[in-house]
């Protein structure tokens, strides 16, 4: 069953990616890239890392996603706005880069195949809900607290570049 | 497993100890306030922000003070050692708040003139200096990163806050992109340095005995020196300056160019120094070129330029190799030297801008070179003052300029290493070519006759003071360093 | 040794800001005020002047010293005191500087920026003749720039600014070179008593361990190294034949009396650095390259003679003719000391010369203003028989070429004669190149004074006035020390020796030690 789960899940989340990049229209490929974490969430429950699983789905799926919807939507890009055609030359260098990274990457599992006994297992706890709150709350209580300083002043900042002027429009 | 998470809550302490907090906290409760209250002013009331934001500034600088004459030999870890508090990092925060201050002074007559809302900009101000405040305390990498972020973010809106000014948009779009790309590799190099020992802890990456990977240690280390070297604009990542600087409204740039700068180098020395120690060799032939180039072609595209203000950009990359030197040579004084040229470059700076915003602020007028003609002769003591600026930028005595210089080379010749002695006779080459660009304001101003009658200037009551305030600075740092001896004596480690 | 007398160098040195402070807050009208002004802030120091050299002592080593912490942590002091080398340099400049200052009443353009400039101006030079410390020494040399960069370039003739700058970058690029030399003396002083790394400037400490060979002092390549460096810096301000070409054009850019500062007593700080630094502390790479000096000061002399005799333009003549002097110079102290320890007549004859060139070539380039003050023009082919019409400006002229080219009985003569004595006694043919100078000098002057004074009287000229009272007045002192010191060098020398006797001394222990050692 386990197994059963995993190849379908992970077929699941190559076949939505390679359906992600090979799409014309943004929004098709935003729903697939959609499904794509989707199933990538189920593998990360499968690793019992039940936080990141959640995390995957609320940020990554939901908000994150539909935020981009919104923008693709809002510009509503036809296909001439796509911009003009690549030049040859960057084409053929994405092709080159494209299999220099799939090159490594084989070397790299491989590699990582060959040593699984040095890699310890992660503990049955990691990557839980608990376990990352009291890190948080605990180590990394000072920076978790200063990330809303963060926040806020990207608010701010939107504002300050964003709205508009009373004066500005009369002038 | 509810027990375990109620013990290590128990034994958990964050340590905290408000009385040496209380820059940040001044700074930052400021920096809220001031936001809060902006939108319920109008008119003439709207002032108020600017003076309680420099009275805050005060108040930090007063605490910093206190803090520093009631424990001296302070050594603090708070949050759970995220945050370290000790006598270099005041002295750091100082610095940029001695930046801050005067950024504020100088800024309220001309925002009115250049037709900018002022409400944001002061708290935009606080909140980057606050950023700043915690890079140079910070005692975990994310708490450096965070606050570098958020020092950041208000530059870039800073940066474009004169929204009218395509310039101004170029400038901050620009900064924004190249920014964001170099965050990605601060980022990215933290992320490989725990990957090698295992913690983001500033003080325990160079207590890890065992290092798990040196390659991807030293990958992460070059992976932040090109996050930091973007923020300080050290060659080959200082593209970005030159227009960002120029499409600023001239007082942002001030700013820029004095604590964010000296922020970046606070980062850097607590990082290549405290926590990349057992990577000296490698780093130090790193810093090396990287100094020897930043200083090299800061200055000599600085000599092309046309217009002060770029001018003062690109010579503001100069600058930044000098201080670079400091990092070249790793040792205790020379961490005091380069903090010390960072205080001096900060007020000089500062000032040099200052009556550039006095010569940019009359009608029809600009930043190019000919605005000066003829100012020597109509304002004499303005353009001594300026002059002044110069020279002591250009690294004569008795200027600040000239002994920051002076202890930045003395702490790198007194390692007796071969390699930094090259190095400052670089550096002393190059302050010698940027004599030229530097007098070339001097003779402007003083021995090129002006089109028409001078238009007169604006002298504003804050202007005076920041004039006041870095001028002083600019005599008493390069007469008599001994009243600034605490500075001194004040390293890292 | 902290000492508390009476600051009197440093009331000296500090007085002329007072007077700066006062002119600040004078209108630019107010001509009669502001040169009142700057000429009793610049009397000032020149009477104390005379009074310290009135109560010098010549055998008492430094005096007058004050010494006060200034930076502990780099353990710098503010040190002043004057010797037999610096006591006469420092009357001669606040002499000079006084005088030019009068000169410089005919300044109307700007006037008051032009006498604060000035007098900031001799702060910087009175203080580099007292400095004892090298940092303050650097210092009061970079402050003496600023206002000669400025008083060239604003009140000087068509070429300002380029001559200005040229000036500016020459003698930076030097000090940078001294500033590395610095730092590396900092870092290699060592205490005599334990050998401990101590880190002082102090002039009189560095010489005496250079004495007593310690430290830095052992090491023969650094020390040579280090003595370029300085020679480097000092060169250019001589100006020493090939460092020499911005001296011509800042001399005829600049207006008069800056003309006489720098070549009456900027031109001495070169000198007087190779004296006061390079001989006491860098003992052997001063002995390694004495040859060297000898060489370039002879070629200075030749080459500027040679030069001189080609100018068309009076202030050129005159701004050769101190390369060619100051060769001089060069050659008198290179033979310092090799017949014995009391062997001081080549390093006297130096000294010598720096301070009647100093009178002399001061004087010549004020005659030279006085001229171009009238006719707006300084081609010597555009004069001709100016004698009958002006003749007491002529005579004046002539006396001074007369003691520039050594007439017996006038101070040129006095330290020729000294330099070519000593000289001879170690570099007979090298010496015997100089002497020819000596030929040439008199060959460009005497045709000046032909084309100049004699011949045939262009009428161009008839309405040219005589030199006026206080014209007179400011060559007038120059004319008598010059007649003075050549009729009764006694009065200088007597100053001079001990010191000088004590410098050979060091030199010549210092350089054993170093050979010692070497084997």
């Amino acid at each position: 069953m386990e197994y059963v789960i995993f190849f379908a899940s992970a077929f699941v989340a190559i076949i939505c990616a390679l359906l992600v990049i090979s799409q014309k229209n943004p929004v098709a490929s935003v729903i697939y890239l959609i499904m794509a974490f989707v199933a990538q969430a189920i593998l990360y429950i499968q690793l019992s890392a039940l936080f990141v699983a959640i995390l995957q789905i609320v940020v990554y799926a939901g908000a994150i996603m539909v935020l981009f919807l919104f923008v693709i939507m809002l510009l509503n890009l036809r296909r001439d706005d796509f911009g003009p055609e690549k030049h040859p030359l960057q084409s053929w260098l994405t092709r080159i880069f494209g299999i220099v990274l799939v090159a490594e990457l084989m070397i790299m599992i491989s590699r990582g195949v060959g040593q699984s006994e040095s890699m310890d297992r992660a503990g049955a706890e990691f990557g839980n809900v608990e376990q990352v709150a009291t890190t948080l709350f605990t180590k990394y209580v000072f920076p978790f607290e200063l990330t809303s300083i963060l926040l806020i002043v990207a608010i701010i900042g939107a504002v300050v570049l964003g709205k508009r002027r009373a004066e500005e429009e009369e002038g | 497993m509810q027990e375990s998470v109620k013990t290590i809550l128990e034994n958990f302490s964050l340590n905290i100890d408000l009385v040496t907090l209380m820059p940040e906290i001044i700074i930052c409760g400021m920096a809220l306030l001031t936001m809060i209250l902006e939108p319920f002013l109008k008119g003439d009331s709207r002032k108020v922000v600017m003076h309680l934001t420099w009275l805050s500034i005060v108040a930090a600088l007063i605490s910093i003070y206190s803090i520093w004459t009631s424990q001296p030999n302070l050594q603090s870890l708070q949050f759970a050692d995220a945050y370290r508090i000790d006598s270099y990092s005041l002295l750091f925060k100082a610095v940029f708040l001695i930046g801050s201050l005067l950024t504020v002074f100088i800024s309220s007559n001309f925002l009115k003139f250049k037709n900018v809302p002022d409400g944001e900009f002061y708290s935009l101000i606080l909140f980057a200096t606050f950023g700043m405040m915690n890079m140079a305390s910070a005692g975990d990498l994310i708490v450096l990163f965070i606050g570098l972020e958020i020092m950041s973010l208000c530059l870039y809106v800073l940066a474009g806050i004169l929204r009218r000014s395509v310039y101004a948009n170029e400038a901050s779009l620009k900064y924004f992109l190249m920014g964001a790309f170099a965050s990605g590799f601060l980022m990215f190099g933290i992320a490989f340095i725990y990957g090698a020992t295992g913690t983001t802890s500033i003080v325990d990456v160079i207590q890890s005995s065992e290092i798990l990977s040196n390659t991807y240690l030293i990958i992460g280390a070059a992976m932040v020196m090109i996050g930091l070297g973007f923020k300080v604009g050290a060659v080959p990542f200082h593209m970005w300056i030159p227009d960002v600087y120029t499409g600023s409204i001239t007082n942002v740039t001030a700013f820029m160019s004095a604590g964010p700068k000296a922020a970046a180098f606070a980062a850097f020395f607590q990082v290549f120094i405290v926590a990349l120690r057992p990577l000296q060799s490698e780093i130090e032939v790193v810093l090396w070129i990287l100094s020897a180039l930043t200083m090299t072609l800061g200055n000599i595209l600085a000599i092309t330029q046309n217009d002060v203000k770029r001018m003062l950009a690109y010579s503001s990359i100069s600058h930044a190799g000098y201080v670079l030197i400091a990092l070249v040579a790793f040792t205790p004084a020379a961490t005091t030297a380069g903090l010390y040229y960072l205080l001096c470059y900060t007020v000089m700076n500062i000032g040099a801008f200052t009556v550039l915003i006095m010569v940019e602020a009359r009608e029809n007028s600009d930043t190019n070179f000919s605005s000066f003609a003829g100012m020597g002769r109509r304002y004499p003591f303005l353009g001594i003052l300026l002059t002044i600026f110069m020279i002591s930028l250009a690294g004569f005595p008795p200027t600040a300029g000239f002994m920051g210089k002076f202890l930045v080379f003395k702490s790198a010749i007194d390692t007796g290493s071969t390699s930094l002695i090259v190095l400052v006779v670089l550096a002393v080459v190059n302050s010698l070519v940027s004599v030229y660009y530097y007098l070339r304001v001097v003779v402007v101003m003083f021995m090129v006759e002006p089109e028409l009658e001078y238009r007169p200037i604006n002298f504003a009551t804050g202007i005076i003071a920041a004039l006041v305030i870095s001028m002083g600075g600019t005599l008493l740092l390069g007469i008599y360093p001994q009243i600034f001896a605490f500075f001194l004596n004040t390293a890292l480690i | 040794m902290e000492s508390f007398s009476f600051p009197i160098l440093t009331l000296m040195i500090f007085i002329p800001i007072i007077g700066m402070l006062i002119l600040a807050f004078l209108k630019q009208s107010q001509l009669q005020a502001i040169r009142t002004v700057s000429a009793v802030f610049s009397g000032i120091p020149l009477v104390l002047a005379v009074v310290l050299l009135a109560n010098y002592d010549p055998g008492g080593g430094f005096q007058y010293i004050e010494k006060v912490s200034w930076i502990p942590s780099l353990n710098i002091h503010y040190f002043l005191g004057a010797d037999g080398i610096s006591m006469p340099m420092l009357v001669l400049t606040a002499l000079l500087s006084f005088i030019s200052i009068i000169a410089s009443f005919g300044i109307v353009h700007r006037a008051k920026e032009y006498f604060i400039f000035f007098l900031l101006l001799q702060v910087g030079m009175m203080g580099v003749f007292a400095a004892l410390d090298f940092f303050l020494f650097y210092i009061f040399w970079e402050i003496m720039l600023v206002p000669m960069y400025f008083l060239i370039g604003i009140w000087g003739g068509p070429r300002k600014i380029y001559a200005a700058i040229k000036f500016f970058l020459y003698t930076l690029f030097g000090s940078i070179f001294m500033l590395v030399g610095i730092l590396v003396l900092y870092f290699f002083a060592v205490d005599p008593s334990t050998g401990a790394n101590i880190y002082t400037l102090d002039l009189t400490i560095l010489a005496q361990m250079a004495q007593n060979g310690d430290g830095l002092f052992l090491r023969e390549g650094l020390q040579l190294m280090v003595w370029m460096f300085f020679f480097i810096a000092f060169a250019i301000k001589v100006p020493v034949w090939p460092f020499h070409t911005w001296l011509p054009d800042a001399h005829v850019e600049a207006p008069t009396a800056v003309s006489v500062i720098l070549a009456g007593v900027l031109l001495k700080m070169g000198t007087y650095g190779l004296l006061r630094i390079s001989f006491p502390i860098l003992p052997y790479g001063t002995d390694y390259f004495s040859n060297f000096m000898a060489v370039l000061g002879v070629i200075g002399i030749i080459y500027g003679a040679l030069v001189s005799m080609a100018q068309k333009d009076l202030k050129k003549l005159v701004a050769y003719s101190s390369v060619s002097h100051m060769g001089y110079c060069l050659l008198g102290m290179s033979v310092f000391s090799h017949f014995g320890k009391e062997f001081i007549v080549g390093i006297s004859g130096c000294m010598f010369q720096m301070i009647s060139h100093g009178l002399i070539t001061g004087a010549l380039f004020l005659l030279v203003g006085v001229i171009y003050d009238r006719a707006h023009t300084r081609e010597i082919a555009a004069f001709g028989g100016l004698w009958t019409k002006v003749p007491v400006y002529g005579s004046l002229m002539t006396f001074f070429c007369m003691a520039s080219l050594g007439l017996p009985g006038l101070s040129g003569f006095i330290s020729e004669f000294l330099i070519f004595v000593g000289g001879f006694a170690r570099y007979k043919i090298l010496t015997g190149i100089a002497v020819l100078g000596v030929v040439l000098t008199a060959g460009y002057f005497l045709r000046m004074i032909q084309k100049v004074f004699l011949g045939q009287f262009n009428i161009k000229w008839s309405d040219l006035t005589e030199i006026n009272f206080r014209e007179i007045f400011t060559v007038t002192p120059l004319a008598i020390l010059t007649l003075l010191i050549g009729i009764y060098p006694r009065a200088l020398s007597y100053m001079m020796d001990d010191t000088l006797i004590d410098l050979s001394n060091r030199i010549i222990d210092g350089v054993n030690i170093v050979k010692g050692i070497i084997g």
